[in-house]
């Protein structure tokens, strides 16, 4: 019984590298939709052109809101197991079967991780490396679980992931607060070794000086949602 | 400060926080947007529980109670947000503003 697997490509002003991010999602021979967060440049069109599916969103929303939009979309058409690809060229497709295959044995998420076991590929500046350790402690002393990379977009979910996120999804830098709300939500989580590349083109959404105030107001969101989410009863299977 | 206003000072800080937790649990609140009221009521209580610096930049401006100081700073707080809410809004209406005339004007190619 196979299960069927969406990958979902959030894209923003990526005219650049879209087309060749889908084509190796499809040569390894997955369902996908390309989530265009309100583009500027030519990515839309570039889309069209060269037929690919793409949902195209009217305004930006933003990565967390693009990513609840392919978790809706995965939603409506029945998909069992939905895996977040950024449309950067930054993820591995060599590592969503990896994912799925976690998923398949019982995770409810499943998070690429860069920084299990010693992989080569790209682990991001040291900066951004500070930033991830101090993230994994708040989220090991808020959920007494341990994710080795929380800020990793490469993740799969399970069918009780994508209702949970469907309706439930944080806006603003939201891969680490989705991590505690899953484990809040009593969902399972792990961490599956991928390694990453570096951005293939355009720029990265988090940059200087505004990382120091993201991660004030991660911490503080990941520690509002632990103290909210308490008794909250387990997601429906 | 007397040590009643400091009482009051904690007791409505932890009566603010008890609020907006129980609306962002209720699912009424994002969470994202509750931070800067989280970050108050806490600062709050942290001013109430260390008065000192309080009294010290009371007295620096001359200003002759401290408590008056608290009130001025939780003033000017409120005015800031409140400029940035003013932006933010303007904002929303110009987005939404022009998804509206989008959404017709698609509509009005379909038909």
């Amino acid at each position: 019984m196979a299960l069927r697997v969406l990958v979902i490509i959030p894209a923003y002003n990526e005219q650049e590298c879209i087309v060749d991010v889908v084509r190796r999602v499809v040569d390894s021979g997955y369902d996908y939709v390309v989530i265009n967060d309100g583009s500027t440049d030519r990515t839309s069109e570039i889309c069209h052109d060269a037929k690919i599916n793409v949902l195209d969103l009217p305004q930006n929303l933003g990565i967390g809101g693009a990513v609840q939009a392919g978790h809706k979309y995965a939603q409506r058409y029945g998909y069992d197991v939905d895996v977040q690809f950024d449309g950067d060229g930054q993820h591995d497709e060599g590592y969503i079967i990896s994912l799925v295959q976690a998923v398949e044995s019982g995770a409810d998420l499943a998070i690429g991780s860069r920084f299990m076991g010693k992989g080569e590929g790209f682990k991001s500046t040291r900066l951004r490396r500070v930033g991830i350790s101090w993230l994994t402690f708040v989220i090991k002393c808020l959920t007494g679980k341990t994710v080795t990379d929380p800020t990793s977009g490469f993740r799969a979910c399970s069918r009780r992931a994508i209702e949970l996120y469907s309706s439930n999804y944080p806006l603003d830098y939201p891969e680490p607060e989705s991590v505690a709300l899953a484990v809040k939500c009593g969902l399972r989580v792990q961490d599956v070794p991928v390694i990453m590349h570096e951005r293939q083109s355009g720029s990265s959404s988090i940059r200087g000086l505004r990382s120091a105030y993201y991660m004030v107001k991660v911490t503080l969101a990941i520690a509002i949602t632990c103290i909210t989410r308490k008794g909250l009863s387990k997601v429906r299977a | 400060m007397t040590p009643i206003f400091r009482i009051v000072l904690i007791f409505g800080a932890l009566l603010t926080l008890m609020y907006f937790l129980r609306k962002i649990r209720k699912c009424e609140l994002e969470i994202d947007d509750s931070v800067f009221w989280i970050v108050f009521a806490f600062l709050l209580v942290v001013i109430a529980i260390f008065p000192g610096t309080i009294t010290f930049f009371s007295s620096l401006l001359g200003i002759e109670s401290p408590a008056n100081f608290i009130f001025l700073l939780v003033i000017g707080v409120l005015l800031i947000r409140e400029f940035s809410l003013t932006i933010q809004i303007s904002r929303l209406k110009s987005k939404l503003r022009a998804f509206v005339q989008e959404e017709a004007l698609d509509h009005g190619e379909d038909t």
